[in-house]
């Protein structure tokens, strides 16, 4: 049966699809990173945009970088993103940009990152930005600091939590677009949201992506939203999908956790170019 | 054979007597070993139980040898052989846990350090001690005498006689000359903030989600008097200062309450938090080992227990 | 050309364990054979300062050759290949069926008798074992090889073809410049992880192979002066007695009047 008729609201979008590069204490790299490029290859065939991720969820992982160099992969404009992390000497933050710059990837997604204590941290020296009344480096530091060594050379967005209390999130936002932040990206949408409405109304010009959470993993995606969810109700995925275009049909998405053999060709790519 | 205990100059009244209630059990007479002049020698209260025969000073010539005991222990281990110990018991510090493995190489004997408890059963003598990163208790029987251990019991009992009734030889180690090394020099390591001697210790652990979270515990700190202490990965991320670490690497605490925030319990973490009287532990994960080293637990969010701790201590705010 | 041994233990990290999984604890197995396998941390920081070492050396005319040697059954290709990638010039397994874990004394007895056929002209290794705890081994071989031991190290440089260690005891630095072979404990040093290799570091050394040496049988024959009689689940240092609240607010209220009472 082709299960792609089931789902027509999902199909022939625009999609952003997070692809996590292989794990540093993987037992079977090689296998992984053929894994890898078949799926990069696959996304950027089918026309959409391949975020590649920075030490997701503070899992030790290769560099997007690393990885497309090593595999002589091919990075079209607009359809790489790469996750950027204040988890970096000042040495491999300009080692990325540099890259990218080469590669023609202008699109970054700048995060203060979960980190771990094998992985250096930006200093607010690195940054320049001592005296600033910041304890340490965040993601706003790091947005402004690109702009500065890397003047209209990148895109770069900045990350929005809806589950974090209001206040306190508008206040890192606009911080964050006043660093020249250009485009948002959401923790995972399950239901319709106030925050996120609000953050809608208030930044309309901007991109804002939603993120749509593809896996079946409960506990992972209540790490994801940082409040636990309940495990009775099964969760599915492309209904989530599905309802995330009705309520904000003005936003893209970017799909996080997809299942590549169960779930891309519900997607039915066959997008002739990606438009932001 | 007789037995020895073995008091070092770093160790304090409560070491020691930590030592006389480990022996209680164990047959024989014991002999005491003093190194140093160490300020329990002048006071008039320190007692030796009933078990201990006679006193061997050793007037220390070579314990201020920083980097290692080289001769030093070979010296002890003569004694040691000497005098025909089957035991020799010290309290585990990080002096004793190299010098007693050193003399127990020159003897060819069994040791081990920082042991729980001391049993001795047909002239066979078993000790247990944590392995697994403190998830495990192991006993073990050494098997070659003498048998040389360190333990970190202390107590702070009276019950003992005074030393003033003993028998008491003096001795001196010959100062030795080591030439392996030169430019040596030595820089005492200025404590920051107290926070080792707080009666009161809240730790910030990584669930505290990050800089805003770390403020916050640091705000109930003030408002309850006590002092902030961390985990590494806050120090690593740049959030909290090195001076406030707790742990093996950093701080040991030991406060009359502790209370820590979003930690796993990791056990390089958990020996800096042990000596603490009463220990409140927060995780949002019930099988956390966190809980394995607190008298007190809750189940939650910390983010959600700081906030509502800093609005019950709004009151004192000011 | 100088060179350094540097003796590291693989050991179940035991910080992935829930407490669930020491259920299977046996009296002499403590039944986590499923959990990851890793470098012990102390010994991690031993393999970061040698190669902090080589990297001093290879700016002036000395060079430093590394060499990485572990005792056991066998080396997992992960682990070693990540040695290699990171810039170990040499990995050594001495292969012995027999578990050494609680033997300190054979197992610096295997590692003497390693040295003796090759020259070192340092030692690193860390102080202690993170799930043995014996601590001994450096200080069994310095007496063995009759080398000085320096313990508590905390952070070494490579200056001027010597060692200037620095070593970090109670509230005290003590540093010195080393004019001997000697055997370097870590403890707590200043940095405790061993550096990650990149991606293209990592493909470089896919085909690499170690050196694997069968430990001398004569080993088997000597009494161990320590003997494993059991092992048993710390049940907990403390008794955890949970806070309960239909909320967070109550729990916390418990929690400050249990926390501020005298
Ligand atoms: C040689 C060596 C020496 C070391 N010395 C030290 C030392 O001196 N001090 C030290 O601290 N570490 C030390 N470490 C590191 C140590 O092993 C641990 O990695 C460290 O203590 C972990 O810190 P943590 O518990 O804060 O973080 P984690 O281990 O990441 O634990 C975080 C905990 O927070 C909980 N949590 C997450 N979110 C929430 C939430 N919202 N609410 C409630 N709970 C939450 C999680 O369940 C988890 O249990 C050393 C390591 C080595 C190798």
């Amino acid at each position: 049966m082709d299960t792609r008729n089931s789902h027509p609201q999902v199909r022939n979008r625009t999609y952003f699809i997070e692809i996590l590069p292989p794990k540093i204490d993987s037992d079977k790299l090689l296998d992984d990173l053929d894994l890898f490029s078949q799926k990069y290859n696959r996304v950027l065939k089918s026309g959409f945009c391949a975020c590649l991720t920075d030490n997701a969820m503070g899992k030790l992982s290769y560099q997007p970088i690393e990885v497309i160099q090593e595999l002589e992969l091919n990075s079209k404009p607009d359809q790489v993103m790469i996750h950027l992390t204040t988890f970096h000497t000042l040495t491999q933050i300009h080692e990325i940009l540099d890259f990218c710059l080469d590669r023609n990837i202008f699109n970054l997604l700048v995060v203060t990152g979960d980190g771990s204590p094998r992985l250096p941290k930006l200093s607010l020296t690195d940054m320049g930005a001592v005296g600033s009344g910041k304890k340490n480096v965040t993601s706003v530091e790091l947005v402004k600091y690109i702009h500065l060594k890397y003047p209209s050379k990148f895109n770069l967005g900045v990350a929005f939590n809806p589950y974090e209390p209001f206040a306190g999130e508008f206040a890192k936002m606009e911080a964050k677009v006043a660093a020249g932040a250009s485009f948002i990206v959401t923790q995972p949408i399950l239901a319709k949201n106030e925050n996120l409405d609000v953050l809608l109304a208030k930044y309309a010009d901007m991109p804002v992506i939603l993120d749509a959470w593809m896996s079946k993993n409960i506990h992972l995606l209540s790490e994801a939203v940082g409040h636990l969810l309940s495990e009775d109700g099964a969760y599915d995925p492309i209904a989530n999908l599905e309802a995330i275009h009705k309520w904000y049909p003005q936003c893209k998405i970017c799909l996080t956790q997809l299942n590549f053999k169960a779930q891309f060709h519900l997607l039915d790519p066959d997008m002739t170019s990606f438009e932001w | 054979m007789s037995r020895t205990i073995l008091v070092l100059p770093n160790d304090d009244l409560e070491n020691i007597n930590g030592l006389f209630e480990i022996i209680e059990n164990i047959g024989g007479a014991f002999d005491l070993i003093l190194i140093g002049d160490s300020g329990y020698l002048q006071e008039s209260n320190f007692k030796v139980p009933d078990k201990i025969q006679s006193i061997h000073h050793f007037h220390d010539l070579s314990m201020s040898q920083p980097l290692g005991f080289g001769r030093y222990s070979k010296s002890l281990a003569e004694f040691i052989k000497q005098q025909s110990y089957s035991l020799v018991i010290s309290s585990a510090n990080e002096d004793s846990n190299v010098l007693l493995p050193s003399v127990s190489t020159v003897l060819d004997g069994s040791c081990m350090t920082d042991i729980t408890s001391l049993n001795e059963k047909a002239d066979r003598f078993y000790v247990t001690r944590f392995v697994y990163n403190m998830n495990i208790i192991a006993e073990f029987e050494l098997c070659r005498r003498p048998v040389i251990v360190s333990t970190s019991h202390r107590s702070s009992t009276s019950k003992w006689v005074p030393i003033k009734f003993l028998k008491k030889t003096n001795h001196f180690f010959p100062a030795t000359d080591e030439n392996w090394f030169s430019g040596l020099e030595s820089e005492t390591i200025t404590e920051v903030d107290g926070l080792r001697n707080a009666k009161k210790v809240l730790v910030a652990g990584r669930g505290v989600s990050g800089k805003k979270g770390y403020d916050k515990v640091a705000e109930i700190s003030k408002l309850l008097n006590a002092k902030t202490g961390t985990t590494r990965p806050l120090v690593q991320e740049g959030i909290a200062a090195n001076h406030e670490m707790v742990g093996s690497s950093g701080v040991i605490v030991s406060p009359e309450k502790c209370l820590i925030f979003g930690s796993s319990g990791a056990a390089p973490f958990a020996f800096g938090i042990d000596k603490s009287q009463i220990i409140f532990g927060v995780n949002n994960d019930p099988e956390s080992q966190l809980f394995r080293f607190c008298d007190y637990g809750i189940i939650d969010d910390c983010s959600l227990i700081i906030s509502e701790l800093l609005k019950l201590l709004q009151p004192f705010n000011g | 050309m100088i060179r350094i041994l540097i003796c590291f233990a693989v050991v179940h990290d035991t910080e992935n364990v829930l407490k669930s999984d020491w259920e299977n604890l046996t009296s002499q197995n403590p039944g986590i054979e499923h959990s990851n396998m890793i470098i012990d941390t102390y010994d991690e920081s031993a393999l970061e300062y040698a190669l902090q070492c080589k990297e001093m050396a290879s700016k002036v005319t000395c060079p430093i050759h590394l060499t990485a040697l572990t005792i056991g059954q066998s080396l997992s290709a992960t682990i070693y290949q990540n040695l290699f990638a990171v810039g170990i010039d040499r990995v050594v397994l001495l292969k012995e069926k027999a578990p050494v874990s609680f033997c300190p004394s054979r197992i610096s007895r295997i590692i003497h008798k390693f040295t003796c056929d090759e020259r070192f002209d340092a030692i690193f290794m860390g102080q202690q074992n993170s799930i043995t705890c014996n601590g001994q081994t450096g200080i069994r071989l310095s007496n063995l090889l009759n080398v000085p031991l320096i313990s508590y190290v905390n952070d070494v440089v490579f200056i001027n073809n010597k060692f200037h260690v620095k070593t970090k005891k109670r509230l005290q630095y003590t540093r010195a410049v080393i004019e001997q072979p000697a055997i370097y404990c870590f403890f707590n040093a200043e940095r405790s992880y061993l550096r990650m290799a990149t991606l293209r570091e990592k493909l470089k050394v896919q085909s690499r192979e170690i050196d694997v040496f069968d430990v001398d049988k004569t080993f088997d024959q000597q009494e161990n002066e320590i003997n494993l009689i059991s092992l048993s689940y710390n049940p907990v240092t403390r008794n955890c007695q949970f806070i309960n609240g239909q909320n967070a607010g109550e729990k916390a209220q418990v929690l400050l009047s249990l926390f501020m009472k005298d």
